[in-house]
């Protein structure tokens, strides 16, 4: 069955706007104030009159991402493009406006009832659609950490049984009061992150070279310790892609901590000089993680000649334990050429 | 991957919780029997709202469906998911350690698990702002942690798993990937569905709307105003069918097709456009004419946007002569992300069992919606082919079709 | 309009506007919000909302089909604000 072809990305982050901001805050390690948010993103300032007031953060920057994506990355789109999108809980800040206003009126019903779309977990990823035209499968999927892996997989099936010409596929997550009330009990890291990261997937006949092949993806929920659920889920990735430790040019963990990298290094087992962890750098971005190491692995790899052909895996744990291994091929084509 | 190198896909357990039955037997009853799930709302404050009906589930024993896990450590939808999935997996007759080793897909839909818990922080926070944070609830506030806990209560490793959290349609998403995943050999077995409890915003959020109908829900009549808000879970294993039959499992249906898209055009309203676009795409995939199909089970919300919409859908496709097309929305309100896999474990049972269930309440067909929607009553049916819609907030849309074995 | 309503005129104005994605400096007080700015139900709901929150009032569900343009507003918003 062939392979879906990862062919441009871009994201939004702390590093700030774009595939090269981001690319190059991660080539330099460039520290970040915590938390980690996207600087000067005001909604009505980024996209215009036709955004509703009530518009969520987090929609709002998965739409200018997406928007990024398809101007300055070139990509194309058509009738049976569809979008795909990790989520953790959705917006928190939408819906605690929206709850608490029912608290605090003077009737419970006097809400903003444009609030609630914005406040629903498939609001990013129905808004994207919305503002680029975006009319094939519109999913957003939760598996926590371990949403990166689940994504890939899903998009994957869809795009082997035809049912869509290509996907935008992201994750995106926005710093708010309401969120960092509620992150330390999530098991997030100890910094927060914010913002967005877009990668476009085209079906495995796509005619140019792209970026990346994806191989393989793993998941597994641990029953006991993650460190050998995920060693073990490697091992298969690699299996199931056809490839050899010494092929790997570089991973990208889901770590936000030190433990943490050291854990999903390890289980890795092979002796890997790059790893990346922007769970580290730009802190922890909740559903926008997964997407995020892609990029990371990307940003690091273009233009390096030495990457053409190797090996990246990203390694995903999650606190409930699901656990999981995406293995991407790099076929070092261009950026920006869709 | 052509419609014929993928192997076929049989739904060979069901489970439900739901306001007019538990299990699939007592569902089908209720079907049968026009059962209304309508009843004052008692599971959170209705005081100061003009209107106070919905579908509660009532006499839920969580812990009658848990050995593993203990009812007190999950909210309620996951209770409900949980309890869903182990009865389908029982109603498969399915040897739990044949399970335990083979590779599994955990799909579970949602509206509202993950974000009712932040509903209940920040409602709490705003009554009394020294209370906390509520830690239970933040510790579920991934949407992750009810598929997660269905693995768990069965014992489960070797899984994909995700909780599709796309809204109204979910039950279609994580069938028709449960489909894709068993026909290309991705996983053994399926277990797929949906589940969603009674949220307090989302009942505030439609009568905000004006989408929550005062006296009852009545799709596709001339008076419908609206929803009822309800609750449920829904959920099916599907395994290939071949495996099955080797096994001589019972087979309810075949799941024969799906199709997705999305409308790209609204929040909330439905577009008469995406939705044809996704019948037609759901019977293509499925090779089946629209003339062959004998039933449709709607998604028949009962507000007046949707119904007319879906009915010019329908017409669109299916010409003057479209199938019967029920709501079983009637009897359970819109339970949101469980919607569709009550719709599919109802069209699964309407094939076996050879019946129709009715859209209740009715009293006069709208000439917006020329169908025939089997007022009130149930009706005696052989049925070969059944589509179950399903049309999400925010646009997106999934078809099923499933074909009698 | 009465007194009340006047002195928030253009407080009302932007805020509908906002909502309605229009902009104010090109809309007058007999403009149709459906016809002539191209707002659906959803929006009118929004505005309504927008309005009883930001304002502080309730106005009755039955006076939401009055919201054709902003004049229908300010009188709307005048009964209600008069109690």
């Amino acid at each position: 069955m062939p392979n879906p072809i990862i062919t441009a990305w871009t994201a939004i982050s702390p590093y700030g706007y774009g595939r090269a901001a981001f690319t190059d805050g991660v080539r330099t390690r460039r520290p970040v104030a915590a938390p980690g948010v996207v600087a000067d993103f005001d909604i009505e300032a980024r996209l215009g009159r036709r955004a509703s007031p009530s518009m969520d953060r987090t929609s709002a920057l998965a739409v200018s991402t997406v928007d990024l994506l398809l101007t300055e990355e070139g990509v194309r789109t058509d009738e049976r493009t569809g979008v795909a999108l990790e989520s953790l809980a959705g917006s928190n800040a939408t819906l605690f406006e929206f709850t608490q206003g029912s608290v605090i009126r003077r009737k419970p019903h006097l809400v903003n009832p444009a609030l609630l779309p914005f406040s629903s977990m498939n609001s990013a990823a129905a808004q994207c659609a919305i503002w680029h035209g975006l009319r094939g499968p519109n999913a957003t999927l939760a598996a926590g950490r371990a949403t990166l892996p689940t994504l890939v997989r899903y998009v994957t099936r869809l795009l082997r049984a035809d049912r869509a010409s290509g996907m935008v596929v992201a994750g995106v997550e926005e710093y708010s009061e309401a969120r960092a009330l509620i992150a330390p009990y999530q098991g997030a890291g100890e910094v927060l992150g914010e913002g967005c990261a877009a990668l476009f997937f085209a079906p495995g006949n796509w005619n140019r070279t792209g970026l990346a092949e994806v191989l393989a993806t793993r998941t597994r929920l641990a029953d006991g310790e993650p460190e050998r659920a995920l060693a073990a889920t490697v091992r298969e990735a690699m299996a199931a892609g056809g490839a050899e430790p010494h092929e790997v040019w570089g991973i990208a963990v889901s770590a936000t901590d030190a433990a943490g990298y050291e854990m999903e290094r390890e289980a890795v087992g092979m002796r890997v000089d790059r790893v990346v962890s922007p769970g580290q750098l730009i802190g922890d971005t909740g559903a926008a993680g997964g997407a995020f190491q892609v990029a990371a692995l990307l940003g690091l790899a273009d233009g390096m000649e030495d990457a053409r052909g190797r090996v990246v895996l990203a390694t995903s744990v999650d606190r409930t334990g699901m656990v999981g291994c995406v293995v991407l091929r790099l076929t070092g084509g261009s950026e920006g050429v869709n | 991957m052509t419609r014929t190198s993928r192997r076929r896909v049989a739904v060979t357990g069901l489970g439900v919780v739901s306001s007019i039955g538990t299990g699939p037997a007592e569902f089908a009853a209720g079907l049968r029997a026009g059962r209304s799930g309508a009843r004052p709302i008692t599971v959170f404050d209705t005081t100061g709202l003009p209107l106070n009906l919905g579908c509660e589930i009532s006499g839920f024993e969580p812990r009658k469906w848990l050995d593993r896990l203990s009812a007190d450590d999950l909210p309620r939808v996951a209770q409900l998911a949980v309890a869903a999935a182990r009865m389908a997996v029982d109603d498969a007759a399915y040897d739990r350690a044949e399970l335990a080793a083979r590779r599994t897909l955990i799909g579970v839909g949602t509206s509202t698990a993950g974000t009712d818990s932040v509903e209940r922080i920040a409602e709490r926070l705003a009554r009394d702002p020294d209370a906390g944070v509520d830690e239970f609830e933040a510790r579920w506030t991934p949407a992750v942690g009810m598929s997660v806990a269905v693995a768990r209560e069965l014992g489960l490793s070797n899984v994909e798993l995700a909780t599709y959290a796309t809204a109204c349609a979910a039950g279609n998403y994580t069938i028709g990937d449960g489909f894709d995943a068993v026909a290309v050999g991705d996983v053994d077995v399926a277990l797929c569905g949906g589940a969603d409890g009674m949220s307090r915003m989302s009942y505030i959020g439609f009568y905000r709307l004006g989408a929550i109908d005062p006296v009852h829900c009545r799709p596709f009549d001339r008076e419908r105003r609206g929803i009822l808000t309800g609750e449920g879970a829904g959920m099916l294993v599907l395994e290939p069918l071949d495996d099955a039959v080797a096994r001589g499992a019972r087979i309810y249906a075949e799941v024969l097709g799906y199709g997705l898209n999305c409308d790209a055009h609204h929040p909330v309203a439905p577009h008469r456009d995406g939705v044809t676009a996704c019948l037609r795409t759901a019977l293509a995939d499925a090779g089946v004419a629209p003339g062959d199909v004998d039933l449709i089970s709607a998604h028949g919300t009962g507000t007046l946007a949707n119904d007319s919409t879906e009915c010019a859908a329908i017409s669109a496709v299916f010409g003057d002569t479209p199938p019967r097309t029920v709501s079983i929305k009637s009897m359970l309100g819109h339970t949101m992300g469980a919607a569709s896999a009550l719709s599919a474990i109802a069209s699964c049972l309407a094939i076996t069992e050879g019946f129709i269930p009715p859209t209740i309440n009715h009293v006069e067909t709208d000439p917006d919606c020329p169908i025939d929607c089997v007022p009130n009553h149930s009706v005696a049916a052989d049925l070969e082919i059944v589509q179950s819609n399903a049309f999400a907030f925010g646009g997106g849309n999934a078809v099923v079709l499933f074909g009698k074995n | 309009m009465n007194a009340a309503v006047e002195a928030k005129a253009a407080e009302i104005k932007t805020i509908v506007c906002r909502v309605l994605s229009v902009d104010p400096a090109t809309v007058s007080d007999t403009d149709l919000f459906i016809e002539d700015l191209g707002a659906d139900s959803l929006k009118l709901v929004e505005v309504l909302a927008t309005l009883q929150i930001k304002l502080d009032v309730e106005v009755d569900p039955a006076d939401f089909r009055r919201l054709v343009n902003l004049e229908g507003v300010y009188e709307v918003l005048s009964e209600a604000l008069a109690e």
